[in-house]
């Protein structure tokens, strides 16, 4: 049974030594290239990994299954009231962000007031439709993204609170939720989400926010024509019934086209939706399907996931087609997507001024409006760019309050003044030391984590020493981001006010800072050839330490700003562990932050807990079958603990993070299952994977003894007490990770001490498994 | 390598822009400014004179960026951004010898009393020293001088200081690091860290044991040598400190920078501070009045043309009443208000713009006046010249200004020539003037400096017009100037014309069928129109043997009909070149760079006009 000897490979490599990073690094590549020819392997290569707690004490390499050891048995304390998102096939890339978007402060509550605004816009529109007869509306794309965001997040809350009430229903399996929908509606917002390829995490973020930041655009849009129409009608005075529907010919032409383009567009999208939702529903039970035909043997099981795929194709066909039967009015909703993906997408492609700053560190760039001014949105984008910019000072103390307040333009701003900050490219004359100013917004830092060779060596050295020793790295990082450059020697610059050739110098600065400041780091070098995407890129690593607090204090143009604090707390880190720059996989670490809020939260869904709990099971039921690899092939593994023990502890191992020479507009792709590719978690598996899951529960356990500090073990214990929890006493567990790392292996949630999640980060323990996107959020001194 | 000439009147008695840098003569009475408008001027600074100007030394192309006075005023010496060091007579203000060594602006320079030694620093990061009597010395055929250079800077240096004695040098630069050598044996001596933005302005006490800083970092700083560190900072200023003065015990420091104030400050106790004035622009340079003691007063310039003499005389009574006392945060009254003399500066041009006719300018200067400048030239021309415009090929005036430019240079003596030459030369477009023949009907003033010059705007050589029959000017002129030049002025041969191949086909729209791709070829002066009228006679009139040649432009033919012809094409058909539509006033050269842009020939599509 090649199932169950992979499991108890799994655990062997728990309970055993680990090996070096080196060896982890073959692994890995073994892992990629065999994974398409023999999946029974695959729990080998969690070998690969190493167990935080253990690393210390062994440094052999187990490469080959040992039986599984005595150890396994617990089960459910291993669990943590935090709920994973299963791999869907590939997708820990977008795993990896939805964690982090979820628990980045302030963001799920935008979404869900958001969702209501939207809904709330679609009634009125409904109602308007009603009477002015204008037709079926529609939500477009990014708000179905807003809305699969919204229903993800109810899920996993639900999720979470049904295990808090209820520990022991999950006693043996696994806490976490598939993405479908959203994954479906991103697929739809950008078909390179198509199929199951790896992709890169943040290009996925900058995707999913640019289009979250689209709905939002939307619906300021419709607000403001509706307040245009209501403006209108006042006018009229007492214009009737029909007169409403009129109204609108009263907008000036371009205005009225617009909206009945708009309309049009919106009819088509309303049937695609509803298709879309049979489809859903085909998938399911196809999957159902295909779980059951795995339960029985392997290799029905790769028929299973091979018909099921087709059945998706068809899907995936039936969809296109019908796109293709609405293209005119389709069409025009692509062009503005496509226009407004450009905005947030990683710049490479597109001029900007910090263009030259790119070898340094790379700018996403997202510049208002600039795709396609046709559209009327754009220039929405625009406007409201500019007034956010005014705005945005003022907003920043408001926001916070306004978001519980529900208040509508903040909220639909609320991502900007999440994410969006603006640089400064200043360029000073060195004679008469003017300068000159230009803006940008950005929404994330890229920079590098290798000292390029033209760069002086002591650069660092005029930096102040910093308390913490490992500041200092990012911080070099970042100053090469914010590099000076001089312009000198024969290309010198005209001075305005000297009115002659100057020497001057070009520096870029930080002039707002978001509230959440993402920073990218370029874990690539290039190697010389150009002519394959990839090939002349390799993933590096070198050691760049990752500070819990950061502060950007010396890049800003107000430094001293008593409304703008710019000292950061690192909050989330996602990590890729991979050798190439072309697959890998992403985990995500995440601080618990704020869990009181959920709290409060899940006491106000006390109502709904029965009918949550129903649903809680129904994506429950899904997960099991939910391969998808487009190479039609399918590895087997358990879900349980022991995985993402081995997983983890090959995270915290094996990180080292990466050097890097920059290279621009790549990204690290990564989309791997976690570590074996199929999960099953059900309580209906049959007994090779009820087996399995004693198996990892053994390693959970063991684990849990060799790292659990005894907060976690008093959360665990009370979660343990059964049926009868009450909310304060789940919640009071709840609360008990307050402050505390986990990490987020698709479905696998674990707890991680500070000091390990550091370990796990820092260059000294080496491996592939570096991070990637780092997410600090905005404290206040 | 470029030509360039300067128009402007032939004394120029006010400083026209900045003055970078100021030396007092105080035997003689006399200040030297270094100007931005790359003049030295001399003044008399004896306060009855009604104009203290006195002279000129004219010969840099560029900003003058420093000067120093040595052999007790007999001998100047300047650094410029046109890269040169150069060695005057400062009694007599002629210039003796050039100093090419640098390869960028020349920034700053440095001067040792008691061995005559002078150094020189600039953007290209180097350091040369220069034995002052070494040079004085020096003839246009004895004109080799040996240099040791002080290299290491890692950036563009802007300061440099060497005290009197010649033991000590140190440099300032973008680097923010001081950097110091001993130039008697060109060793690195340390490296002094702190200011954290350029390094301005540079002093060392007699000895060399003692120097003072300031930085664009708003910061002066005062360094002991000995114990290789800062021993105090002083923050007197809001913004860059780019000027230092300081008394000859080293107790006093007089500072100006990018906030136009000029404190006082005492290096003992810096919350002594007296605010001295407050200038009209950013302080760029200032000269202290050491005739009596203490200092009765100090020289001060700016950004701006005017130069002020500010009275000290008052500070002690300052010091003594105890006002300084207040604390830093309050804003000190100045000392002064009032200047104690002036010498007064000039507008200077601040935006120019080439008329079409391509011999006027329109400018623009700092009092927002604007001129025309070749005003009084026209007047000078020939009356009887034809229609300046550019449809008469025949007249290249940049080759035609070469001529007068040069006209008293020898060598174009030689071979007088009385042919009327066809010519069209392009050059740069501020050179261009006409005239009909090589001289002789229209002359530049003699004043007038040419200017040789590489393409990236180093000179090589300037002269005054008047000046090339001299025996060194035309000497050098010989290994100067280059053949381009030599062919039209000294052999009058034209250049030839610059033929620009390029393809003629109708425009898709007009549903005629594509020729065969015939490669024509015509000067790239050729205008659109000439184009035109070819179209219109071999292609559309004719229909039939089309390829002639764009010659027709050079085809003498009866003026009138030609006109006619011009009118008649331009009414019936436009050309068109990446589907824009061609101005017939534009040359194909400007078609090719401004429109077609890409490599490869030139296509230009023609259509008729729709009515």
């Amino acid at each position: 049974m090649p199932v169950l000897h992979s499991e108890v490979g799994v655990v062997a490599a728990v309970g055993s030594p680990v090996k070096k990073s080196k060896l982890s690094l073959k692994f890995f590549q073994k892992k990629d290239t065999k994974r398409a020819l023999d999946f029974s392997e695959a729990p080998a290569e969690d070998n690969s990994t190493a167990e935080p707690e253990d690393t210390t004490n062994h440094d052999q390499v187990v490469p080959v299954p040992c039986p599984s050891s005595p150890l396994t048995c617990e089960k459910c304390e291993s669990l943590v009231p935090f709920v994973g998102l299963n791999n869907l096939g590939n997708t820990c890339y977008l795993n990896s962000i939805l964690q982090v978007l979820y628990y980045c402060p302030g963001f799920k509550e935008a979404i869900k007031s958001l969702c209501q605004l939207a809904k709330l816009k679609d009634k009125q529109q409904e109602d308007a439709k009603n009477e002015g007869d204008t037709g079926e509306i529609t939500l477009p794309v990014p708000m179905e993204l807003l809305g699969s965001f919204h229903s993800l997040i109810s899920s996993v809350e639900q999720l979470q609170s049904s295990f808090l009430l209820n520990p022991e229903k999950y006693s043996d399996g696994e806490l976490a939720t598939p993405p479908r929908k959203l994954l479906n509606t991103l697929r739809q917002l950008n078909p390179m989400y198509e199929g199951y390829l790896q992709h890169d995490a943040q290009e996925v973020l900058q995707c999913i926010l640019a289009n979250i930041q689209e709905a939002c655009d939307n619906i300021k849009k419709e607000q403001t024509d509706n307040q245009k129409d209501n403006t209108i009608s006042n006018g009229m005075g007492d214009s009737t019934h029909e007169e409403d529907g009129s109204s609108d010919g009263q907008l000036s032409g371009k205005r009225k086209s617009d909206t009945e383009a708009g309309n049009a567009k919106k009819k088509p999208k309303s049937q695609s939706k509803s298709k879309k939702n049979e489809e859903n529903v085909h998938m399911t039970r196809s999957k159902r399907k295909s779980s059951s035909d795995i339960t029985t043997e392997s290799s029905d099981q790769r028929n299973g996931t091979e018909e099921q795929e087709k059945e998706q194709e068809k899907d995936r066909g039936s969809t296109t087609e019908e796109e293709k039967n609405d293209s005119p009015p389709k069409e025009v909703g692509k062009r503005t997507r496509r226009g407004k993906l450009g905005w947030l997408k990683p710049s490479g492609k597109q001029p900007s001024i910090f263009s030259k700053f790119r070898s340094m560190g790379r700018i996403t760039s997202h510049v208002g409006g600039k795709g396609e001014t046709k559209e009327k949105s754009d220039c929405s984008v625009q406007e409201k760019q500019e007034k956010d910019t005014s705005e945005n000072e003022s907003r920043t103390q408001e926001v916070k309050q306004s978001l519980e307040k529900n208040k509508e333009q903040s909220v639909l701003d609320v991502l900007k003044w999440m994410f969006q900050g603006q640089l400064v490219l200043r360029t000073r004359c060195l004679e008469c030391e003017c300068f000159t100013e230009r803006r940008e917004d950005f929404q994330d830092i890229s920079v590098p984590v290798q000292e390029d060779e033209n760069s002086s060596s002591d650069s660092s050295s005029e930096i102040s020493p910093d308390p913490k020793p490992e500041l200092k790295t990012l911080k070099w990082a970042i100053s090469q981001f914010a590099s000076v450059e001089r312009i000198v020697g024969q290309d010198k610059y005209f001075c305005e006010t000297c009115h002659h050739y100057t020497e001057a110098e070009r520096s870029l600065l930080f002039d707002k800072t978001p509230e959440v400041i993402t920073i990218h780091l370029k874990c690539f070098a290039a190697n010389g050839s150009e002519m394959d995407p990839y090939a002349g890129l390799s993933k590096v690593n070198t050691p760049l330490q990752t500070p819990l607090k950061l502060s950007l204090h010396e890049w800003c143009t107000q430094p001293d700003s008593p409304d703008q604090s710019h000292h950061y707390e690192l909050f989330a880190v996602v990590m890729h562990s991979g050798v190439t720059i072309s697959s890998g996989h992403y985990t995500t670490y995440i601080r618990m932050m704020d869990l009181h809020r959920t709290t409060l939260r899940l006491q106000s869904q006390d109502e709904e807990q029965a009918r949550d709990q129903e649903e809680d099971m129904k994506p429950k039921k899904e997960e099991g079958p939910q391969t998808e690899y487009d190479d039609g092939e399918v590895s087997f593994s358990l879900s349980g603990r022991g995985r993402t023990v081995a997983r983890a502890s090959a995270t915290s191992m094996s990180s080292k993070s990466g050097s890097k020479r920059c290279s621009e507009g790549v990204g690290l792709l990564g989309g791997q299952r976690s570590v074996t590719s199929y999960e099953l978690s059900n309580s209906t598996q049959s007994n090779p994977e009820k087996a399995s899951s004693l198996a990892s529960r053994a390693a959970g356990s063991l684990l849990q003894n060799a790292v659990k500090k005894e907060t976690e073990e008093e959360g665990v214990d009370s979660m343990g007490d059964g049926t009868q929890v009450n909310f304060d006493l789940a919640l009071r567990n709840l609360l008990d990770f307050e402050g505390k790392w986990m990490l987020f292996d698709d479905s696998e949630v674990r707890l991680f001490e500070e000091e390990d999640f550091l370990r796990a980060c820092s260059p000294e323990t080496c491996s592939t498994s570096t991070p990637y996107l780092l997410f600090y959020k905005r404290v206040s001194q | 390598m470029q030509v360039s000439y300067v128009i402007r009147d032939e004394v120029e008695k006010y400083n026209r822009n900045g003055v970078n840098a100021l030396q007092l003569d105080p035997a003689l009475n006399r200040l030297f400014t270094a100007g931005r408008d790359s003049i030295i001027r001399i003044w008399s600074v004896n306060q009855h004179k009604q104009d203290p100007y006195i002279a000129s030394m004219e010969h840099h192309t560029d900003w003058v960026n420093d000067i120093v006075l040595c052999c007790n005023g007999k001998t100047l010496i300047s650094a410029s951004s046109d890269t040169t060091v150069k060695v005057w007579n400062a009694h007599k203000g002629f210039c003796m010898s050039t100093l090419r060594t640098h390869k960028d602006y020349v920034k700053a320079l440095a001067y040792a009393k008691d061995k005559e030694l002078v150094a020189s620093a600039g953007l290209d990061r180097q350091i040369f020293l220069w034995d002052v009597n070494t040079l004085t010395a020096l003839t246009a055929s004895n004109n080799t001088v040996t240099t040791s250079s002080l290299s290491g800077n890692k950036d563009s240096i802007y300061s440099l200081a060497m005290n009197q004695m010649g033991t000590v040098i140190v440099s300032g630069s973008t680097e923010k690091v001081l950097r110091v050598w001993d130039p008697r044996t060109c060793a690195k001596l340390m490296k002094l860290k702190g200011h954290t933005d350029n390094v301005k302005s540079l002093l060392l006490n007699r000895d060399g044991t003692q120097c003072l800083s300031g930085s664009s970092d708003g910061t002066i700083r005062l360094w002991s040598l000995g114990q290789q560190r800062c021993i105090a900072t002083y923050r007197v200023h809001d913004e860059g400190v780019w000027a230092l003065q300081v008394n000859e015990a080293f107790t006093h420091v007089y500072s100006g920078g990018r906030d136009r104030k000029i404190y006082c400050t005492d290096l003992r106790s810096p919350d002594i501070r007296v605010l001295i004035c407050e200038e009209k622009a950013p302080v760029l340079k200032m000269e202290l009045d050491r005739s009596a003691d203490p200092h009765s007063a100090i020289w001060v310039s700016t950004t701006k043309s005017t130069v002020n003499k500010w009275s000290l005389k008052g500070i002690l009574n300052f010091r003594a009443s105890g006002d300084y006392d207040n604390d830093c945060s309050a804003p000190l009254t100045p000392l002064c208000t009032q200047t104690e003399q002036v010498i007064k500066g000039g507008a200077s041009i601040i935006q120019c713009h080439i008329l079409n006719d391509k011999r006027h300018i329109l400018t623009k200067d700092t009092n927002n006046n604007v001129a025309d400048c070749f005003a009084a030239w026209v007047s000078a021309k020939d009356a009887g010249f034809t229609s300046p415009d550019g449809s008469d090929p025949k007249l290249n005036l940049g080759g035609l200004l070469l001529q007068a430019l040069l006209e008293y240079w020898p060598r174009t003596h030689i071979n007088p020539s009385d042919d009327e030459t066809e010519l069209n030369h392009g050059m740069n477009g501020e050179h261009e003037s006409r005239i009909q023949k090589g001289n002789g009907y229209f002359q530049v003033p003699p004043h007038t400096p040419v200017i040789f010059g590489e393409a990236g705007g180093r000179t090589l050589f300037r002269l005054l017009c008047r000046d090339s029959g001299g025996e060194t000017e035309s000497m050098l002129l010989n290994e100067t100037v280059p053949q381009w030049v030599i062919d039209i002025t000294v052999d009058k041969n034209m250049p030839k014309f610059n033929k620009i191949p390029f393809y003629l086909q109708p425009h898709s729209s007009s549903g005629a069928k594509t020729l065969k791709k015939d490669r024509l070829s015509a000067s790239d002066m050729l205008q659109v129109r000439k184009v035109m009228e070819h179209v219109y006679e071999k292609i559309i009139n004719l229909d039939s043997e089309s390829q002639t040649g764009a010659a027709s432009a050079e085809k003498p033919s009866e003026q009138k009909e030609e006109e006619d012809m011009a009118v008649l094409a331009e009414e019936k058909i436009e050309l068109l070149c990446q589907d824009q539509v061609l101005d017939p006033n534009m040359d194909l050269r400007t078609v090719k760079h401004f429109i077609w842009k890409s490599g490869g020939d030139l296509t230009l599509h023609y259509r008729q006009k729709s009515t």
